[in-house]
């Protein structure tokens, strides 16, 4: 990400929005919608233009879990750690996926093609256990299930975690 | 502009022309949960196969009709035939319907909700007489699942905003008054009384009010606030105008979590809707009393829900929670008299000033008024949304609407008001379920998460499981939730790994005390009821892990063994073959054997071996578990069963 | 309005909380986030009462006092749950030294802590002496944590200049945060992630000079432990004499406290107004300058081509001798304004009246606070208090005595050195940058036998036999002038410039560049003055 790009991206997002620290969250959503991240351009950028220094609004955007301040990975899942999910496996499914991809939670793999997070609850208890794949929800997941949805994506069984 | 009463009338007639369709119309449940069950796919399917063809029919999307587990469903509106409800359909299910119902005669029993008898067809057109819809009253619910959530025409034919309409010619002060007697009270989890909260806010002399609408909805296992908005948006605008006439607040403001990204999408249709209608804005149907509305997004912050947090969320600072006084009702949102108020509550409002508090109050039980809604799930048959009057028994809505246990599995407890919460032992499942009953019980009503828990669900790894949520959304103000709880769920983990002492059950419910006096805000302040229900009620649970290091469900992983019994195992290589640390020894057409050193007890071998060998065992502590075998090939094949409607 | 703490009925101001008017009363209620000048915030949860008809347990600093209130402060239950929190507070503070079965034998035979690379526990740790933590573990009988205790490994951060922070021993009380809000708007600090993992920060982990620190020193002033330590004073310990003055480094002339240890050395300063702050200089660099190793301590005398300490008889007997024979026109003192009132007063008199010379030159320093003058034509000896006239012409003069606190290339070719006292080790008055008089008090001793400018000069004119210099003190010359009053400059409205931003500090005092005395300026960002000079404007 230039930095010419980053900034520029963040002079579109605040031109929505009127002035002042309410919409902070909304624009920081945006910027991170567009750039895949918060990067420190981006945040000196919102600083001048906002009438907060980067070390607050870097202190607002680090308490949330949405927020990321490095690039994604290629394929985020993340892996619902609701009550209904956990009773219904969710556990397992997670610990599966750490397996397989050989990181822990929160964290990516070295080739940076996946990412593994969890994510609290997405409303779909009925359906439990549930992941998101790139965004996208994938209901009664089993143990089989996380092997074939891994090679769908594009991981090889059996990749050696380096 | 047209006018709201021509509007309504245009309205009116759509819906009746809609009821009386001379060409087929696909309701599609289509909310996130029926998405997640591949109603997208369904939808899609649907829709190109009328064109292909070149059919006159219609598909509309809706709402959650409440039983999820069935999902995709959809209702089918044939012209001259009762409507009938389908569950369970994907892309080509949905072309079978289309053929052999809809162009044909054939009931499509497989797929139909009702049961095929003997004497031929009986189908049936909502799902009223089912037994997981006959025990609820879905008055909060009653156009989820019915109508199009983005069509305002929907709404306004089935009544909507006639409340507001009488809100406005009665007043604010006979508004509080209703719902008052209508004895209506905050369904975001700890029950209080609306009308007194509303009263702090009116007596605080002020030249702006907010009224926020809290749709953060962070109790894991809930999601009756998401269905409520993807299905009938307008109930929750409906009420907030209800609301906000009342306390005189001019602005409004709807926190929904971004993990709602269809529910926001939802409200933004529907605001731009009712703005053009004129029921938004300025001057609303010149009454004098105006009201804007505007959507905030969460950004995963479980403490949001918490009211200063949200507060401060919304001024864009860190969402830590304020010492109060002074209360927000007083001194909230950008130093003005602020009400928050949970989705359900104020959707609850359009009906209270529609019917009328006298109907409102018909249900319910003590001082516990009208239905609450509730998100079934867990280990029960029938997940799903319900809404029931509060003061059914635990034992109703678990056994008769949820259809009791799966695979014939004994329910241990329900879990209620999620980690505020507290599990509630199937001895008492004979409670009603109400404000003050939960509470005795050590639980809460909460906003409505309630999980069914059987005996394969271990309680002492579900409040380590709560404590690990808590802690990790605790927002780190102050000790003794920031540290109470990490050394709670220190002493919870070593319990779980079968490294517990004596006294560790002393030691967690004085820290339970700590953190409950101690915290700052709810969220700490709460914290702790999960353990404290499950020592009050299953301390056998614990004391099994700490001196037998046994886990009597068979949940926690240092507490179990995994064994190959070698008189069942033909030697299949099933499990080898899955097996993430290579810990099975084994050979084509001999006893396989797992080598306990390098066993991570990940239980995938176990998944994979075919039912007709269970050859797979575990041992805890004192007890060894097999897994029944059955006549099945290959494990995780279970047979449609529409009656049990189990997700597995 | 009357309200009743621990049946007491006592009167309560508007606008206050219970915890203050507590506090006020002399009634002891633990806290450790709440601080006098920041608006309470509600985390330590210390401050915990009872109150009649309130549910639970809240915290007396956020709760207003009320008319009727009824209070108790310090029941049994109170007492267990604030020993209970303290204990959660310990848990992830490094207490090892609270919970020793041996502290009492360990207190006598090392009562002070022993400096450490890493502080874990008291006996490490540069806060002991005076550690808020550590009295409330004392006060509530602390003995036992309910979870071994965990230490964070957060890395110490040690590369900013005066500012030293261990992370580990941060109990996210949140004063630091709150006062560097309060003071200068937006925050250098602030609280970073959530939960558990929370700690005190800046954006991208930066250090505090490229976070825009302003090196004000109010957090390290707020904090209650050890985290954050000014690295000059931290081993010091509590010091023996606070003593108020007023900073003269540049014209804003804040009033500061200047601690001194018991050897009367000067170790810290800080601001008296916690509202607004005062600069890096005033901050940090006072201790450092007066206590550098290149201070004159005794006076020299050029014997051969060396300079020779010699004792103070000798050295103004050699000064009165070499000054006679240029009494008259010939003979030119320039000093700057950093010299009090009172030193003026004495090197005018001096001039004028014992060498008849009318060349007294006063320099205004610049902006930066760089002193430069010519020397008026004809000038053949001259005193000078500082490095303020060319190399050149200075080496061209028959007689130069320099009166400094330390030695400069012009010191370096003088006849006689005399070691002046400065900033701290005087008393006296001054005048601000608004012609306001403001008081000097003396709050440390002067390094060796070093004396006020005003003094040596008396000395000076009374071994020129000259009359009328027998003052017995700074306040006697100042009777003589006929100023008093001068009053510490605490009230101010608006925050310094350099206090809001350290490229507006000055650079020299008196003569002597102040990075060059003070290590830790080199390392903030270039002041305007220097940025020039390192392009050669």
């Amino acid at each position: 990400m230039s930095a010419i790009a980053a900034a520029s991206s963040v002079m579109e997002v605040l031109a929505n929005y009127p002035p002042g620290a309410e919409n902070l969250i909304a624009i920081l959503q945006e910027v991170q919608e567009h750039d895949g991240y918060l990067s420190e351009t981006a945040l000196r950028g919102l600083a001048a233009a906002m009438e907060v220094s980067e070390n607050e609004i870097y202190a607002v955007a680090s308490f949330y879990t949405h927020f990321r301040f490095r690039p994604p990975a290629t394929h985020t899942i993340h892996v619902c750690q609701g009550t209904a999910c956990h009773v219904r496996g969710g556990y397992q499914i997670l610990y599966d996926f750490e397996e397989r991809l050989g990181i822990r939670a929160g964290e990516m793999t070295p080739d940076l093609n996946f990412g593994l997070e969890r994510v609290a609850c997405v409303g779909c208890c009925a359906l439990a256990p549930v992941v998101l794949v790139d965004g996208t929800v994938r209901a009664g997941m089993k143990p089989k299930t996380v092997r074939s949805l891994l090679s769908q994506l594009g991981r090889q069984p059996g990749a050696t975690p380096a | 502009m047209i006018s709201l009463e021509q509007a309504y009338t245009a309205a009116r007639e759509r819906w009746q022309a809609l009821r009386t369709s001379p060409v087929p119309i696909f309701f599609v449940g289509a909310a996130t949960c029926g998405r997640a069950a591949g109603a997208g796919e369904t939808i899609e399917r649907l829709r190109a196969e009328i064109q292909t063809r070149g059919l006159q029919a219609q598909v509309i999307e809706t709402g959650c009709l409440g039983p999820c587990a069935l999902e995709p469903l959809i209702i089918v509106h044939k012209p001259d035939t009762v409507r009938t409800c389908f569950a369970k359909v994907g892309p080509g299910e949905a072309v079978q319907i289309l053929e052999r119902h809809v162009l044909g005669n054939d009931p499509c029993g497989e797929w139909a909700v009702s049961r095929v008898g003997p004497d031929g067809w009986d189908a049936v057109s909502i799902l009223a007489h089912e037994p997981m819809m006959r025990g609820q009253v879905r008055r909060v619910l009653a156009n989820c699942g019915v109508i199009s959530p983005e069509d305002i025409d929907h709404y306004l034919a089935r009544d909507g905003y006639r409340g507001f309409q009488q809100a406005l010619s009665i007043g604010p002060d006979a508004i509080v008054d209703a719902v008052k007697r209508a004895g209506l009270r905050g369904r975001g989890g700890a029950g209080f009384p609306t009308w007194r909260k509303w009263e702090a806010c009116r007596q605080t002399p002020a030249d702006q009010r907010y009224l926020i609408c809290n749709a953060d909805e962070g109790d894991p296992g809930a999601f009756m606030d998401r269905s409520l908005i993807e299905g009938d948006p307008h109930a929750v605008l409906e009420g907030m105008l209800i609301a906000a006439l009342a306390l005189g607040a001019s602005r409004g403001f709807i926190y929904c979590r971004a993990e709602y990204p269809l529910a926001i999408v939802r409200l933004q249709v529907a605001i731009r809707q009712a703005q053009a209608l004129g029921l938004l804005g300025d001057n609303i149907l010149g009454s004098g009393f105006s009201f804007e509305v505007s959507i905030k997004k969460g950004a995963g912050a479980f403490v949001c829900g918490e009211e200063t947090a949200l507060i401060a969320s919304i001024e864009g600072r860190r969402p830590m929670p304020q010492p109060r006084p002074p209360f927000p009702a007083v001194s909230g949102l950008w130093g003005k008299p602020t009400i928050i108020q949970n989705v359900e509550t104020l959707a609850n409002l359009p009906l209270i000033l529609r019917h009328g508090p006298e109907w409102y109050t018909e249900l319910g039980s003590g001082t516990s008024r009208g239905t609450k809604t509730f998100s079934l799930a867990g280990k029960v048959k029938r997940t799903g949304l319900i809404e029931v009057p509060m003061g059914i028994t635990l034992r109703q809505i678990v056994e008769e609407i949820g259809g009791g246990g799966i695979d014939g599995k004994a329910i241990k407890a329900v879990q209620t008001g999620g980690p505020s919460g507290g599990c509630i032992p199937a001895a008492k499942f004979d409670l009603p379920a109400d404000y003050e009953s939960l509470v005795a019980a050590g639980s809460i009503m909460g906003s409505g998460g309630m999980v069914v828990l059987d005996e394969d669900t271990c309680v002492v790894d579900l409040a380590r499981y709560f404590m690990s949520f808590t802690q990790s959304e605790s927002c780190g103000k102050c000790p003794p939730c920031r540290v109470g709880t990490r050394a709670m769920l220190f002493l919870l983990e070593r319990i779980v790994a079968g490294k517990g002492t004596a006294d560790d059950l002393q030691r967690l419910d004085n820290l339970a005390q700590t953190v409950a006096r101690g915290s700052l805000c709810g969220l700490g302040q709460t914290a702790p009821n999960p353990v404290l229900t499950t020592l009050r009620y299953f301390q056998h649970e614990y004391e099994e892990h700490i001196d037998k290091q046994q886990c009597t469900a068979f949940v926690c992983r240092s507490l179990i063994r995994h064994h190959i019994d070698p008189e069942r195992c033909p030697g299949c290589t099933a499990c080898v073959k899955v097996c993430p640390t290579a810990a099975i020894d084994g050979v084509r057409g001999a006893p396989h054997v797992i080598n306990p050193e390098m066993c991570s007890q990940c239980g995938s071998c176990l998944s994979v071996c075919p039912p007709i060998h269970a050859a797979v065992y575990r041992t805890s502590g004192d007890l060894t578990r097999y897994e029944p075998r059955s006549e099945k090939r290959k494990s995780g094949a279970a047979a449609q069963d529409l009656e049990s409607a189990a997700c597995d | 309005m009357r309200l009743t703490i621990d049946n007491h009925t006592l009167r309560g101001c508007d606008g206050e909380s219970v915890l203050q008017c507590a506090l006020r009363h002399n009634i002891r209620v633990p806290h450790l986030c709440t601080h006098p000048s920041l608006p309470a915030f509600g985390a330590c949860r210390m401050c915990v009462v009872e109150i009649d008809g309130m549910r639970g347990f809240p915290a007396s600093c956020a709760t207003p006092a009320a008319e009727g209130m009824v209070v108790r402060t310090d029941t049994a239950a109170l007492r267990d749950l604030r020993r209970s929190i303290l204990e959660l507070i310990l848990i992830e503070h490094p207490s090892a030294c609270l919970l020793c079965d041996k502290q009492v034998l360990c207190e006598e035979l090392r009562p002070h802590a022993a400096k450490a690379g890493r502080t874990t526990g008291c006996h490490t740790c540069n806060n002991k002496d005076v550690c808020e933590v550590r009295d409330l573990a004392r006060d509530l009988h602390i003995s036992a944590l309910p979870v071994p205790p965990v230490y964070r490994d957060l890395p110490l951060e040690r590369s900013d200049p005066f500012i030293d922070r261990d992370l580990n021993l941060c109990i996210l009380c949140g004063r630091c945060v709150r006062i560097c809000k309060a003071q200068h708007g937006r925050s250098t600090i602030d609280f970073i992630g959530r939960g558990s993992h929370t700690h005190i920060g800046e954006a991208f982990g930066r250090s505090l000079t490229e976070a825009g620190c302003r090196f004000c020193g109010s957090c390290i002033d707020v904090c209650p432990t050890g985290s954050l330590a000014d690295r000059y004073a931290k081993w010091y310990g509590a010091a023996s004499r606070f003593t108020a003055t007023t900073c003269i480094l540049c014209d804003a002339a804040c009033a500061v406290t200047v601690h001194a240890s018991a050897q009367r050395r000067a170790v810290m300063a800080h601001g008296i107004n916690t509202r607004v702050p005062i600069c890096v200089l005033g901050r940090f660099a006072i201790p450092e300058f007066l206590n550098g190793a290149g201070r004159l301590k005794a006076p020299q005398v050029r014997i051969g081509d060396r300079l020779r300490e010699v004792a103070w008889p000798q050295a103004l007997a050699a000064v009165a001798e070499r000054l006679t024979p240029f009494v008259g026109n010939a003979f030119a003192l320039v000093c700057d304004s950093t010299s009090t009132l009172e030193d003026r007063h004495v090197f005018q008199r001096f001039t004028r009246e014992v060498m008849q010379s009318p060349h007294y030159v006063e320099i205004q320093p610049d902006e930066h606070g760089v002193s430069r003058s010519g020397l008026p034509g004809g000038v053949r000896a001259a005193l000078l208090t500082g490095d303020f006239v060319d190399l050149e012409r200075v080496q061209a003069l028959e007689l130069l005595i320099v009166q400094d606190c330390y030695a400069t290339p012009a010191s370096e070719c003088a006849t006689v050195v005399l070691p002046a006292a400065v900033l701290a080790e005087v008393g006296g008055t001054w005048v601000d940058g608004e012609s306001r008089m403001r008081p000097l008090r003396r709050a440390c001793d002067p390094p060796g036998v070093a004396k006020p400018d005003w003094q040596i000069v008396c000395e000076l004119a009374v071994a020129m036999a000259a009359a009328g210099f027998a003052y017995e003190s700074a306040a006697a010359v100042a009777a003589e002038i006929g100023v008093g009053n001068a009053a510490l400059r605490i009230k101010r409205a608006d925050t310094p410039l350099a206090a809001s931003d350290p490229t507006n500090r000055r650079t020299h005092f008196r003569g002597h560049c102040l990075a060059e005395k003070v290590g830790g300026l080199r390392q903030l960002p270039a002041t305007a003055s220097s940025a020039l000079a390192a392009v050669g404007g």
